[in-house]
């Protein structure tokens, strides 16, 4: 899916290139609809906190109390607002979303182009290492890494990104192998420029838009994968995220008190963001791809 | 006298695809008949509409495509484009049936070929498994494959074997009409010819009418008793086989007849026709070929020729013929 | 079609991959910080003589080495496999508490990847059959939903629905708690599937969506082929085309994503079973992990390679039966 020319943009054409495609994003019906939302969670991010009625790990009304006016959705089992936890809950998914989406950005990009570039060895041991992590099952393994290292977000961060990064470094590696040896790569080449040089400013701009496209989609997973792992209760009780609420939810015994804001909320956050984030996915394979575009 | 009514009458057909650029008119007005028990060669180069207009002729236009206007009429009854969906499918096959282009992509590499074969004849007829073997074995030895070769898949066949199974497959259900679609193109010379001796015997045994669509003209002059030459979406020249060869009128016939390589005459110079057909969704005004054709003069600009009848059994779309 | 040699050389990669698993199994938890026992001690606040007696009674005090030959003695020589004694469920040797979670969690995970797959399936086909229509963009919205979402999260809504709202169907454990049952009669299996619908469902209707979209894209792009061309031509029904042709040749990638896909299923039993406290593996190893019981941590990471191992040499052969064009 890459949109690679004949030879490398200067730095003013790829400028004007990104503009071009953010536009043509906004343009598109499904793709506005996804970066309105996402626009909605991170300003919901961003300046939540600030809006948030109370102090999302404080006591302040009764428990297992039906949304209200006073608690727009209701309380959890111990009496803390749950409008307030879904709020502040939404910077530390966020984050940790985007945190993890980066590192398995950078990563996997780093290790696909490796292994493409220099192929021989190095890429057999990276694509054999790459493929055990891909094989291995990872829920139960991140539930031992994280129980090991201990809770907090950072290590949920790692564990998440361990597993995240092989998928992405497969896919760089298939665009690099099928760029690697377009003739203005050789050329570039033929004229001195030195491996990493070659990698990062000839190979990678092509192999950008993929990238781009894969990492906004592992958000997703990495967002899916936090609430996993924090349901299990492994995630960070003082940076409560959306699927701490929901672990909350299940030990508190939200079902025998009848507790369905408490459930529906976070769970439809998440819902909203991943859809938002496919759509946004969709629409930048459809503009990359001219081809799949209907007549 | 009352003849019979020929074994396929098009007039006016018309197909378009809806292409971004726009309507691309592949079919753009052509009208043909098919006696019967008479081959036709259809003819021309690559995009000039003749496999399209194949597809049309069993209601096989997917879209983007859409055959726009005209009449497919078979056996003088059968109006093919009006027919009900039930009617249509219990018509195609039976009546008339067709050998694509590339044996290999039409058949399902998952099923064996005998498998496909029968499955022909089961969507038509209500025949008991025994039968069924049996008519496919006919079948293959019909073409010069052993029967036992029915269990094996499309990919364990050779080339050649492939296009013969085709032709089996097509034959399977007698039909009226065979349409034929390039069948020798994607095989290599020796094998071409044995598959055309091949459907030269079978159209002598079984009586079929056909129509031959390629652009090998070699292979037509050895087979049809008419060809008809079309360009850019039309017909520009009919006329039987003989005639066409030895007096073609068309320029374009004729280019067609000049760039054949002289193995027999050596020492002539290989010659094409120079320039390449117009784009099928901006068709100039005037006669299409008129870019290309030496002998253009003023009313070729203006006005597009149609076919005419020159003498019985010719006719040709071309303002220096018919003055 | 297959070959005794394919058949050979698979089972031989699967075995040296099992054996890699179970050294690895031994290896990393003593790669971890802090020993076995220490967790045991600290919480209980267990005086120095009575940890060491603790140690000794674990096999802990020997060197490593002998630990290790020990381990692979008692693992892969020995039947049953000697995993120890539980730490936290002393004194019921892990390999007995093994084996009875593991078939809730086989009866869970292989009744759901049926369905999931037959789900998938016919979704996937009807988006195809119908595209364009409200159908398709009805359950393409649905999958796309479905893959926004967290597993578990399913499952709740579920019990929220059926279990608290409806009270429908149970939400917790796998027979009803208060009553025993001698052998396997009509009573205990009825109650089996009757514990079973929830924890069944959330799995199918959380997996089906990828098996969904791919089979549609399949199908799709199966359809554009020239021989579905040519068996319409012949006059072959346009059901016989859906089903005989486009679904054969579509489902085959699809059968390629259910290999991948064992490791991700035996991830999303264990949260099914979390929510719904089903005593499968996934619990088990979850309470072993959280509660570091080491011996039960190894037995449980066993028995999920040896099923992740298993289940796709199976998933390989079975695929070469169904796609004439492979040959070994």
């Amino acid at each position: 899916m890459s949109r690679s020319t004949g030879t490398p943009g200067t730095k003013r054409k790829r400028e004007l290139g990104i503009v071009t495609f953010a536009l043509d994003v906004w343009n598109h019906k499904r793709g506005r609809i996804g970066v309105l939302i996402v626009a909605f969670f991170v300003g919901l991010a961003l300046f939540g906190p600030l809006i948030s009625p109370y102090n999302p790990y404080a006591f302040v009304a009764r428990p297992y109390l039906q949304p209200s006016v006073e608690h727009l959705l209701g309380t959890d089992g111990i009496g803390r607002d749950l409008l307030s936890q879904l709020l502040w809950g939404s910077r530390i998914t966020l984050l940790i979303g985007f945190v993890v989406a980066v590192s398995v950005i950078i990563v996997g990009s780093a290790v696909g182009l490796a292994a493409a570039y220099y192929g021989g060895l190095i890429d057999e041991l990276l694509m054999r290492f790459t493929d055990e992590l891909m094989v291995l099952p990872s829920l139960p393994l991140m539930i031992w890494l994280a129980t090991m290292l201990g809770q907090n977000m950072w290590n949920t961060i790692l564990v998440l990104a361990i597993f995240g990064w092989p998928s992405m470094a497969r896919m760089v590696r298939s665009e690099t192998l099928s760029i690697k040896n377009r003739p203005f790569v050789d050329a570039a080449r033929v004229s001195g420029a030195g491996d990493l040089s070659l990698m990062t400013r000839i190979i990678l701009p092509n192999v950008a838009p993929l990238i781009v496209a894969n990492g906004i989609l592992s958000i997703i997973g990495a967002i899916l994968g936090e609430a996993s792992l924090s349901f299990l209760g492994l995630g960070d009780p003082f940076n409560m995220s959306w699927g701490t609420i929901l672990y909350f939810a299940q030990i508190e015994g939200a079902f025998y008190n009848n507790g369905w804001a408490w459930i529906l909320a976070p769970g439809l956050s998440i819902a909203s963001i991943g859809m938002a984030i496919t759509f946004i996915g969709t629409a930048i394979t459809d503009i990359a791809n001219p081809r799949l575009r209907s007549a | 006298m009352t003849a019979q009514p020929p074994e396929l009458e098009v007039s006016d057909l018309k197909v378009s695809f809806m292409a971004r650029r726009g309507e691309v008119k592949a079919v753009d007005d052509v009208s043909f008949q098919v006696a019967r028990g008479e081959i036709m060669g259809l003819a021309g180069e690559s995009g000039c509409g003749k496999s399209t207009t194949g597809l049309a002729v069993m209601r096989l236009i997917k879209p983007p495509g859409k055959i726009k206007e005209g009449k497919v009429v078979f056996e003088g009854d059968t109006d093919v484009l009006s027919l009900a969906e039930e009617q249509l499918r219990l018509f195609r096959w039976k009546k008339v049936s067709m050998v694509f282009q590339g044996a290999m992509n039409s058949l399902n590499p998952v099923m064996t070929v005998g498998s496909q074969i029968a499955e022909a004849i089961n969507a038509h007829e209500r025949v008991g498994d025994k039968e069924v073997q049996e008519r496919v074995a006919r079948l293959l030895e019909q073409v010069g494959i052993d029967a036992p070769r029915a269990r094996d898949y499309p990919h364990e066949f050779s080339g050649g074997m492939r296009q013969r199974a085709v032709i089996a497959m097509a034959l399977a259900l007698n039909p009226d009409l065979l349409i034929a679609d390039e069948p020798t193109t994607a095989l290599d010379v020796v094998v071409q010819k044995q598959i055309l001796d091949l459907m030269i015997d079978m159209q002598r045994r079984l009586g079929l009418s056909m129509i031959f669509i390629t652009h090998d003209l070699v292979a037509l002059s050895e087979f049809s008793d008419k060809v008809s030459v079309m360009y850019a979406g039309r017909i520009v020249e009919v006329a039987a086989t003989r005639d066409l060869y030895e007096e073609p009128l068309h320029p374009y016939t004729q280019g067609l007849l000049e760039s054949l390589a002289g193995i027999a005459t050596p020492g002539k110079k290989l010659w094409s026709i120079p320039g390449a057909p117009p784009d099928l969704a901006s068709i100039p005004k005037g006669c299409r070929f008129r870019a290309r054709c030496r002998y253009a003069f003023d009313r070729c600009a203006v006005e597009e020729p149609e076919l005419l009848k020159v003498k019985d059994g010719r006719a040709v779309a071309c303002h220096l013929v018919n003055r | 079609m297959i070959t005794a040699r394919y058949l050979a050389r698979r089972s031989l990669n699967a075995a040296i991959t099992f054996v890699i698993a179970v050294v690895l199994i031994f290896v990393v938890p003593r790669l971890m910080p802090g020993s076995p026992t220490d967790q045991f001690a600290s919480q209980y606040r267990l005086p120095g003589p009575v940890v060491a007696e603790l140690k000794a009674m674990f096999g802990l005090d020997q060197p490593i080495q002998t630990q290790f030959i020990l381990y692979l003695k008692n693992v892969l020589f020995t039947f049953p496999p000697n995993f120890g004694l539980s730490y936290n469920f002393y004194p019921s040797t892990v390999w007995s508490l093994l084996v009875y979670a593991l078939p809730w969690t086989i009866f869970l995970l292989g009744t759901s990847s049926v369905l999931t797959a037959l789900l998938g399936v016919v979704l996937g086909m009807a988006s195809a059959w119908y595209r364009g229509s409200k159908l398709e963009a009805l359950i393409s919205s649905a999958s796309m939903f479905m893959l926004s979402v967290p597993f578990f999260w399913v499952a709740m809504i579920l019990v929220l629905i059926f279990g608290v709202f409806f009270r429908w169907f149970p939400f917790s454990g796998a027979v009803s708690p208060s009553v025993v049952y001698h052998g396997i009669s009509i009573a205990f299996i009825l109650d089996v599937l009757y514990h079973a619908v929830l924890p069944v469902l959330t799995l199918t209707i959380g997996s089906f969506a990828s098996y969904t979209l791919i089979m549609k894209d399949n199908m799709v792009a199966t359809l554009g082929e020239d021989y579905i061309l040519t068996a319409e031509a012949k006059g072959v029904t346009k059901q016989d085309i859906m089903v005989k042709h486009a679904a054969r040749n579509a489902m085959l990638p699809v059968l390629t994503l259910f290999i991948l896909r064992v490791g991700f299923m035996v991830g999303g039993s264990i949260l099914t079973e979390t929510v719904f406290s089903y005593p499968g593996i996934g619990l088990l190893l979850y309470g072993a992990v959280t509660g570091l019981d080491y011996p039960l941590i190894q037995g449980a990471f066993f028995v999920l390679a040896l099923t992740v191992i298993v289940s796709t040499l199976v998933a390989d052969i079975l695929y070469t039966f169904l796609d004439p064009r492979i040959k070994y």
